[in-house]
C-alpha cells in the first residue's frame, strides 16, 4: 500500500481505474454465466421431464401388461435425444421391465440402486438430480392417473451443458482481458485529465520555490475542484505578490527615509560643528580681551590701585580664565559626541593604569591603594574609553583627596550574561537624592571650594558610553564612597555595530 | 643682543588681540617689531612688496608671519596658500593662530605648509609666554636661508 502510495499520481489513477473496471467486468461476467448455466439447467429440466411424461404415459399400458418389447421400443424413442445416455422403466417392486442405454454408457441399473435413496419422495409427482456429469429424473408410471405401477428412470449427460459452460468461460475471459486492456489505454489517457493540471501546478510551485519569482501563474478553465485549487493558488500567488511589493515599497519608502534623515543629521552635524567652532571662537576672544586687559592693568597702574580694586580685578580674571575652561569643556562634550567610534578590543586595566600613574604624580603628597585585576578587556573606541575612565578614575581620585586611606578599585562584575564594569571609591561619596543630577552637564554636588570641577566629566562619560551602546549608573552613600557602573554594549566591530 | 633686524609679520584683523601681543612683544630680546595688517590681501602685498608696501625695505623680511586663520576677505588658510605658492615666500616661516583647536583647520593648515598651528589660550599669562618662546624661538634659534642663499642654491 505504501508503495503505491509513493507512485506518481498518474500510475495511482490508471491502477485505480483499471482495478475498478477489471473487477466490476468480471462480477458482471461471472454473473452473467452463473445465470446461463441456472437457466439452462432449468430449461433442461423442464424439457427432459416433459419427455419423461410423454413416454411414461406411452408406457403404462405395456409396463400393466408386463410387454417389455413395447416398454424397450419406448425407451429406444427416447435415444433420439442424443444427451440421453440411458433409461430404464421398473415395475412397482422396482425390478426392471426394460433398459435403454447408448453404447459406452454406465448400466442402468447401478442407476436404479442410486435412485433407491429418493424413494421417499416418490409420493412427488416426479424428481430431478444433477450430478458433476448427468442429470438424473425419475418419472412414476400411472395406472389411470391413481394407481402407480413403475417408475421411469432418465439418465441425461451435461456434456452439453459443460461445453457451453465452457465456451461461455472463454468468451468471457476473452472479454475480460479485452476489456482490461482497452481500460488501461483509457486510463492512461483519462488520468491525464486530472494529473497534468496537479502535475503543472507542482511544476510552478517548484519553479516559484527555486527562483523565487512569484509572478508566475497557471491558466485553467475548470469549474472543479482542481479548477478551483488552481484558482486558490493563483490567488495566493497574487496576495503574496502584492505583500512583496507593498514589503519591497515599504523597505524603499524607509530606505529613502533613513537617506534622508542621514542627510538631516549630517547638516544638523555640520551646523552644530560651525556653531560650536562660531562659538570657540568668538566667546574665546573677548574673554582674552578681558583677562588681558586685566592683566594690562594690573601691571600698568597697578599702584593706583588699592587691595580691594586689585582683589576685584583679579576676580575677574580668574572668571573670565573659568568661562574660558567652561567653553573648553562644553567644546570637549560636543566634540566627544561628533566624534566616530571605532569599535575593537580594548584593555581598561592598561588604560586604567596610565591614567593612575599620571595621577600619581598629581597627588604625590598622598597614598592611594588602586586596586584593579590582571586585564579588562572589552570592546570599543580606545581613545573614547580613555577619557571616560580618565574622567571616572580622576573622580575617584579628587574626592577621595580627604580619606585617610584612600583606595580605589576599578573592576567588573557580570548580571544577565553581560558585563558590567565600574569603578569604586571610598571616598566623600553622595546621597542618592541627586543620583539623577551626576550625569547631567554643569551639575555639581560639591562646591568649587570644597572639590574643584565644571561639572562636565561625568556628562563626558555618559556620552561615551551611550556613543558605545551602553548604560552608565551610579550608587554612593555619604562619607562612604561612591560606584560608577557601566556597560558597553554588545559590538566588537565596526562592521557588527553598522550591520545592527 | 642679536645683530640682525628682527620683525614679525601678525596679521590680525581684531584689535584687543593685536593691543595684547603687541604688549606680549614689548621689551621682547629678540624681535626689534611687530608689524601689525589687518587682512590677507595686505599680508600678501606686505610679503610681496607690492601695492602700498612696494619699494618696502628688503631687509625688513620678518622672521615669522603670525597668521590669525579668522580674517575678514581671504582667511589665513588662503593666504598660506598664496604665501606657499610663490616662489619669493615659498620658505617664510608661517605660524597659524587660531582661538579655536578646528581639526579641519588644523589638517588643512599643515596640508597647506603651515610650519606650526597654536591656539590663542584666554589667560593672558599663557598667551605672553606663547609669544615670548614665539619670539625666541624664530627669532633666535631659526636660522632662515636668505634670499642670496635662495638664489645660489635653488
Amino acid at each position: 500500500m505504501r508503495a503505491f502510495k509513493d507512485m506518481p499520481i498518474k500510475h495511482q489513477l490508471t491502477v485505480i481505474i483499471f482495478v475498478i473496471s477489471f473487477v466490476s467486468l468480471w462480477i458482471a461476467c461471472t454473473a452473467f454465466v452463473v445465470y446461463d448455466r441456472s437457466a439452462y439447467k432449468k430449461n433442461m429440466v423442464h424439457e427432459f421431464t416433459v419427455l419423461a411424461r410423454i413416454v411414461a404415459s406411452r408406457s403404462a399400458t405395456a409396463v400393466a401388461y408386463k410387454d417389455p418389447y413395447q416398454v424397450r421400443q419406448n425407451l429406444d424413442s427416447l435415444g433420439a435425444n442424443a444427451s440421453v445416455i440411458s433409461s430404464c422403466i421398473t415395475d412397482e417392486y422396482g425390478d426392471v421391465v426394460a433398459m435403454y442405454s447408448r453404447q459406452h454408457a454406465q448400466p442402468i441399473e447401478q442407476t436404479g440402486q442410486e435412485l433407491e435413496g429418493v424413494e421417499c419422495l416418490s409420493n412427488q409427482p416426479f424428481i430431478s438430480r444433477f450430478t458433476s456429469q448427468h442429470l438424473d429424473l425419475l418419472q412414476p408410471v400411472m395406472w389411470e392417473e391413481s394407481q402407480k405401477i413403475g417408475e421411469l428412470h432418465i439418465r441425461v449427460d451435461l456434456g452439453v451443458l459443460n461445453k457451453r459452460f465452457k465456451v461461455f468461460s472463454v468468451v468471457m475471459l476473452m472479454i475480460l482481458l479485452l476489456a482490461s486492456f482497452i481500460a488501461v489505454i483509457l486510463s492512461s489517457k483519462i488520468q491525464a485529465i486530472i494529473s497534468v493540471p496537479l502535475l503543472s501546478l507542482i511544476d510552478m510551485a517548484d519553479k516559484i520555490t527555486t527562483n523565487k519569482d512569484y509572478s508566475i501563474r497557471t491558466q485553467l478553465d475548470r469549474e472543479d475542484e482542481i479548477g478551483r485549487l488552481v484558482n486558490a493558488f493563483n490567488t495566493m500567488l497574487d496576495t503574496i505578490e502584492e505583500q512583496n511589493r507593498a514589503l519591497l515599497e515599504a523597505k524603499e519608502n524607509l530606505q529613502d527615509e533613513v537617506e534622508a534623515r542621514t542627510a538631516e543629521l549630517k547638516n544638523i552635524n555640520r551646523e552644530l560643528e560651525a556653531f560650536t567652532y562660531s562659538v570657540s571662537h568668538d566667546l574665546r576672544s573677548p574673554l582674552r580681551s578681558i583677562d588681558g586687559f586685566g592683566a594690562a592693568l594690573l601691571e600698568d597702574c597697578g599702584e593706583q590701585l588699592d587691595e580691594t580694586g586689585k582683589d576685584y580685578l583679579g576676580r575677574m580674571r580668574s572668571a573670565s580664565q573659568r568661562m574660558g575652561k567652561l567653553i573648553d569643556s562644553l567644546l570637549y562634550l560636543s566634540r566627544v559626541s561628533r566624534q566616530e567610534v571605532h569599535f575593537r578590543a580594548v584593555d581598561l586595566v592598561e588604560i586604567g593604569n596610565e591614567v593612575v600613574d599620571g595621577l600619581h604624580e598629581q597627588y604625590s603628597e598622598k597614598k592611594y591603594e588602586f586596586v584593579c585585576p590582571k586585564n579588562l578587556v572589552c570592546f570599543g573606541d580606545r581613545a573614547l574609553l580613555f577619557i571616560a575612565l580618565q574622567n571616572l578614575i580622576s573622580n575617584a581620585w579628587k574626592y577621595s583627596a580627604n580619606t585617610i586611606q584612600p583606595r580605589v578599585e576599578l573592576g567588573m562584575v557580570e548580571r544577565n550574561g553581560e558585563q558590567v564594569f565600574f569603578v569604586r571609591d571610598n571616598g566623600v561619596g553622595f546621597d542618592m537624592k541627586y543620583v539623577d543630577k551626576l550625569f547631567a552637564p554643569f551639575q555639581r554636588l560639591h562646591g568649587p571650594d570644597d572639590f574643584e570641577g565644571l561639572g562636565i566629566g561625568l556628562a563626558t562619560v555618559a556620552r561615551i558610553v551611550h556613543r558605545h551602546g551602553g548604560e552608565i549608573w551610579a550608587e554612593g552613600i555619604p562619607g562612604s564612597g561612591a560606584v560608577f557602573y557601566f556597560t558597553l554594549g554588545m559590538y566588537k566591530t565596526d562592521d557588527e555595530r553598522e550591520q545592527v | 643682543m642679536h645683530e640682525t633686524y628682527n620683525c614679525v609679520l601678525l596679521v590680525e584683523d581684531n584689535a584687543d588681540d593685536v593691543a595684547l601681543a603687541r604688549r606680549a612683544f614689548r621689551n621682547h630680546p629678540d624681535i626689534d617689531e611687530v608689524i601689525v595688517v589687518s587682512d590677507g590681501p595686505e599680508a600678501l602685498e606686505f610679503l610681496f612688496r607690492e601695492g602700498r608696501y612696494e619699494g618696502r625695505d628688503m631687509t625688513q623680511q620678518p622672521v615669522v608671519t603670525l597668521l590669525d586663520i579668522k580674517l575678514p576677505k581671504m582667511s589665513g588658510l588662503d593666504v598660506l596658500m598664496h604665501i606657499r605658492g610663490d616662489e619669493r615666500t615659498r620658505f617664510q616661516p608661517v605660524v597659524l593662530m587660531s582661538s579655536s583647536k578646528r581639526e579641519s583647520d588644523m589638517v588643512a593648515g599643515y596640508n597647506l605648509g603651515a610650519n606650526s598651528y597654536m591656539q590663542k589660550p584666554v589667560s593672558f599669562e599663557e598667551f605672553a609666554q606663547m609669544m615670548k618662546l614665539l619670539g625666541s624661538y624664530w627669532g633666535a634659534l631659526n636660522k632662515a636661508p636668505s634670499r642670496t642663499d635662495l638664489e645660489n642654491y635653488n
